[in-house]
């Protein structure tokens, strides 16, 4: 940093429009004025469309120090009125995310943010017997939160009802789920490619991709569409089909991959499915596809992708769940503060990138 | 339900002041051994520190539990700028080509350009359009420009090849790109959703009857969004009976309009092609120059509609949703204090939305 003498003095030196000016040309008490732009639910949209108007007019801007200053205060004061977010969770996803730390780690990047700007986060779980979503509703209005955090639901749930026009709200991974937000997940469509070409490099030539229907619907087929568009530019004879299998029985799952594998030779094994992969059973040296008598890597290579902490033996793509925990809350801040509430007319998807890490289950193929 | 309001870690490997008042840096200084103006540079990542030191300071500042006061932020702001009301921070949004050129073409620039200045004053940034490369390489002053006027926060807006690129000093400031996924920097990207728009598009015209799509797209245009289209149109391939499969038509790099024409005559003859998506917006005078009649010999839809009343079916981009969403990643980065290109450059794809129009009516044949 320069020394102050050097800082040229900025040039412009006007006075600065106050809500008390909004008021004046907009006809009300600057309280009013306060609670328009806040969007506070008593004040009728019009009026809120007319004093916003107003401020566009008089060209009022939020004035940071007394923000600062605003929060500093509050936070002095016996009832504290610290901006809440609500990290919404699915009480049923835990099943979804077997073997990966997806979950826990989301919620770092969510919470690491929320420390960092003064949010307090409360996590509200929704699907159980007693939080229903018109419960949780009567929670968040009365608690006076305004932001949500929609975490990642599982493809059972189709929409959430909560009176979406009080909050601002964002959604993580879970595409499929009504109402239409912005989104913040890995970038599956990345990870697929960054994986088959990872897999070309280390020389394998049959590379298919297993995955389940509707983890494909939760992504919208982002995992296929990698896929398919890096074969695009490979020759005829390394397509593999991807194969697309419906959730059930691990074992029958297990049955169908591997007569998949057997039909068309597939010498590495691209998914998201780490059940698949017999991981307790790794004796430094192989392990086998669950169920089936296939050995990994001697038989198929297993790469996957959505690699899960504490296995060094499994290599793929390692996606960045901390980062996407970060980036949805970063975009939810900036929609409370500026209060935009309810679902975007054009909603817009941030995608994470992953990274590849070795494995012994992926060695480099020798001929 | 789980409060999860933070829950600071009881024993830490440094000895934390007593829990009354909150840490400063002083206390930092005197963990971290150093002076407490080498926590402040540690903290803002001062290049003029080592960056093992920094780590060091960094972590004890986060195992202290550390948190910036917003009170003296702010008042070192009003310190340093020797007023009450601070001037809005700046961010500057890079193009370049004059806007005044081709007011037409320009049009889309100049919707992300509102939609950035209107998000950055809600944000309290004010937003500098900045032309560069005119008169050929202007990085130098450029740099020089940013770093007197004190913009730290930088914008890339779409831009147009065959000018000279924008090189800076990256490490100095937080860069989010338009469009241009090829471009140099790695930095975050936002942009349409090019995947969706050639599915929602595909999908569209299968309802309205064609039932032998095929996708024409530039060269340039799949190598500047690393093949997007293709891998929506290759998803969308999968869902329909081989039969109805069309092979992408590719236009080479610097392809004139009569070459265009040619190949795509060809190529809607040699698949009896019924309806043509394309990219490009003159889709139909290129048809109709190829001698083409549509709709009645080939329907057609551009997937970037910019005149929504041109006649024109096809998928409109949201310029503005674009420039907004660009300038809220970048004052999220400024927040908190991510300068350079990250290891890990996220992409945000803006929905689109679909127009009908005379040049894809539906059609009657269908039973």
């Amino acid at each position: 940093m320069k020394p102050h003498g050097e800082r040229p003095r900025p040039a412009r030196t006007r006075t600065y429009a106050t809500m008390n000016d909004v008021a004046a040309l907009a006809g009300v008490h600057p309280t009013t004025v306060s609670m328009a732009l806040r969007s506070h639910p008593s004040i009728p949209a019009a009026t809120r469309e007319r004093i916003l108007e107003s401020a566009r007019q008089v060209g009022y801007v939020r004035d940071p120090l007394l923000d600062a200053f605003n929060h500093h205060r509050l936070q002095k004061l016996a009832v504290k009125q610290t901006t809440s977010i609500a990290f919404v969770i699915d009480a049923g996803s835990s099943a979804y995310f077997f073997g990966s730390g997806y979950h826990p780690l989301v919620y770092e990047g969510v919470r690491a943010v929320a420390e960092a700007q003064h949010l307090l986060l409360d996590v509200f779980p929704l699907g159980t017997k007693d939080m229903t979503a018109a419960r949780l509703n009567t929670i968040l209005t009365s608690r006076g939160i305004s932001g949500v955090l929609v975490s990642t639901f599982t493809p059972e749930t189709k929409s959430i009802e909560l009176d979406w026009d009080q909050f601002s709200a964002v959604k993580i991974e879970s595409h499929h789920l009504l109402p239409q937000l912005d989104v913040v997940s890995n970038d599956q469509c990345q990870a697929a490619r960054l994986c088959m070409r990872s897999l070309r490099q280390r020389g394998y030539r049959r590379i298919g991709l297993a995955t389940a229907t509707d983890d494909e619907s939760r992504l919208v087929s982002t995992f296929t569409s990698g896929v398919l568009v890096e074969q695009a530019s490979m020759p005829a004879r390394e397509r593999v089909p991807p194969l697309l299998f419906e959730r059930g029985d691990i074992a029958e799952v297990a049955a169908r991959v591997s007569a998949w594998i057997r039909e068309h030779k597939v010498d590495a094994l691209m998914t998201n499915w780490h059940e698949l992969l017999e991981i307790g059973a790794w004796d430094g040296e192989s392990t086998r596809l669950t169920s089936t008598s296939i050995r990994v890597p001697q038989d198929v290579a297993f790469a996957s992708l959505d690699v899960p902490s504490g296995t060094p033996h499994i290599g793929g793509i390692v996606q960045n769940h901390r980062l996407v925990g970060m980036r949805a809350m970063e975009q939810l801040s900036l929609l409370v503060r500026t209060f935009r509430r309810g679902a975007p007319e054009n909603p817009s998807a941030t995608c994470v990138p992953g990274y590849w890490r070795d494995g012994a289950t992926v060695p480099p193929k020798t001929l | 339900m789980v409060s999860t309001a933070a829950a600071p870690a009881e024993s830490t490997a440094v000895q934390a002041e007593p829990k009354k008042r909150a840490v400063t840096i002083k206390d930092i200084a005197k963990v971290a051994g150093v002076h407490f103006t080498t926590v402040s540079l540690a903290l803002r990542d001062h290049p003029s520190l080592l960056p093992a030191t920094k780590a060091r300071i960094r972590e004890v500042a986060a195992q202290m539990g550390y948190v910036p006061n917003p009170v003296f932020s702010a008042l070192t702001h009003f310190h340093l700028n020797g007023r009450v009301r601070a001037a809005a921070q700046r961010v500057a949004y890079l193009i370049n080509h004059p806007l005044d050129q081709g007011a037409a073409l320009y049009r889309p620039q100049q919707q992300i350009i509102e939609g950035a200045r209107e998000q950055a004053r809600a944000l309290g940034y004010e937003l500098e359009v900045v032309t560069v490369g005119v008169e050929g390489n202007e990085s130098l002053r450029l740099d020089a420009f940013l770093k007197e006027q004190k913009i730290t926060g930088v914008v890339l807006g779409a831009f147009d090849p065959g000018f000279a690129p924008v090189t800076l000093d990256w490490d100095e400031y937080s860069i989010v790109k338009i469009d241009s996924l090829h471009m140099d920097p790695p930095a975050p990207v936002v942009g349409s959703d090019h995947r969706q728009d050639v599915r929602l598009a595909f999908q569209r015209l299968r309802t309205l009857g064609y039932r032998r799509i095929g996708l024409a797209i530039g060269r340039a245009d799949e190598d500047a969004t690393e093949r997007l289209y293709t891998a929506g149109y290759l998803l969308e391939q999968g869902a329909v009976p081989a039969e109805e499969r069309i092979p992408e038509l590719l236009f080479p790099y610097n392809c004139s309009m009569g070459q265009a024409a040619d190949l795509l005559r060809n190529w809607i003859r040699a698949h009896r092609v019924d309806a043509v998506l394309c990219n490009w917006s003159v889709i139909g005078e290129m048809l109709r120059s190829a001698g083409l009649l549509v709709p009645q010999e080939v329907a057609c839809a551009s997937l970037c509609l910019l005149d929504r009343n041109s006649g024109l079916a096809g998928v409109c981009p949201n310029p503005g949703v674009v420039g907004a969403k660009a300038v809220s990643i970048v004052a999220a980065l400024l927040k908190s204090g991510e300068r350079g290109v990250p290891q890990f450059a996220s992409r945000t794809y803006v929905k689109s939305f679909w127009t009908d129009g005379a040049s894809a009516p539906a059609k009657t044949t269908q039973p």
